[in-house]
């Protein structure tokens, strides 16, 4: 059964996507915030989250960009779930790293749609050939230094972390990302977590 | 599903303002909350992962407070509380622990450590503990 995690600072509110869902048949966990959301993210990872956007303290953006921070979490579908329905609105949530953005009113079948969708496309990925990564590293014939560097810029650490952790500047930890990106064939941070996800 | 894959760095721009504090954990769940609700507070917060590095950073005289797991790989975190008392260092250090032990709060208080919260962290609990400390020491 699929789980989601429901957050919304509104309890009737998370009552009414709760039921919304019910046809589906998936097992719901409600939240009561943002803070607890960000909490949360020490558990396990559910099949989908479906969180509002105004929340007071945390809003729906920031527990986007923690969740897509997460190495795991990351790979759960993010669904923002707001009143707000502006240009403005739906690019924001987005960029914060939001896979999908629903504004409210919203009728259950098209809310149900939308979470199938989101829950087949999780599918498919989970489905896709894994990549063997020691093999590309051994080939790519990358250094100890850029190995370390690599498996920071996965986890999703600054270079300002980067540098603090290897005890580095962050001036070297740009230039190995550089020569990550030409040995792997990448041109972003995003690029290298497709060729390794 | 492209979309997964994006890029979301965890540090906003801080404010001018904003009170640095230097984090000293190596669990990722907790960094990544205890970072997004502290930025929310006005705080910005610097992060390590290992306690060595830790000596180093946490002496830095912009780091305001030190919030320091215990469970550290290499040097644990009473033993770098230990030490920066030691080197001088006066600022507040809050110990979090993960397995809270009877004895945990008397041992990182006696090793320097000027509060103890036990995980998992409540991350009001642990702003307001942040907010009095640096009250009582600006």
């Amino acid at each position: 059964m699929n789980r989601v995690l429901l957050i919304d600072d509104d309890p009737a509110a998370l009552a009414t996507t709760a039921a919304q869902l019910q046809p589906l048949e998936v097992e719901t966990t409600w939240l009561a915030g943002g803070v607890e959301a960000l909490e949360h993210l020490e558990q396990s990872p559910t099949e989908l989250v479906i969180c509002d956007l105004m929340m007071p303290e945390v809003d729906g953006h920031a527990v986007a960009r923690a969740y897509k921070a997460h190495s795991r979490w990351r790979f759960v579908p993010f669904l923002l779930l707001t009143a707000l329905d502006s240009d403005a609105a739906i690019i924001a949530g987005l960029e914060a790293g939001a896979d999908e953005f629903v504004s409210k009113p919203i009728e259950g079948a098209v809310l149900r749609a939308r979470v199938r969708s989101l829950l087949r496309a999780a599918h498919l990925y989970r489905q896709s050939p894994p990549v063997d990564r020691s093999a590309l590293i051994a080939q790519a014939a990358l250094t100890t230094r850029e190995r370390e560097v690599l498996d920071l810029l996965l986890l999703g650490r600054t270079h300002e972390d980067i540098a603090t952790v290897l005890g580095i500047t962050e001036r070297t930890s740009r230039f190995h990302q550089a020569n990550l990106f030409v040995k792997l064939g990448g041109e972003s941070r995003l690029d290298l977590l497709r060729i390794f996800a | 599903m492209s979309t997964a894959y994006v890029e979301t760095p965890p540090l906003r721009a801080p404010r001018a303002s904003a009170r640095r504090l230097l984090l000293v954990e190596d669990n990722e769940a907790t960094v990544l909350a205890v970072r997004a609700y502290l930025e929310t507070r006005g705080f910005d917060v610097h992060v390590v992962g290992d306690g060595r590095t830790a000596l180093t950073a946490a002496a830095e005289t912009d780091v305001r407070l030190v919030l320091m797991d215990l469970q550290l790989p290499g040097m644990d975190g009473l033993d770098v509380t230990q030490r920066l008392r030691a080197q001088g260092v006066l600022k507040p250090i809050i110990a979090l622990t993960a397995h809270a032990m009877p004895d945990d709060e008397r041992r990182c208080l006696a090793a320097g450590a000027t509060a103890y919260l036990a995980k998992p962290v409540r991350l009001r609990q642990l702003a307001d503990t942040i907010e009095r400390l640096l009250e009582v020491q600006p």
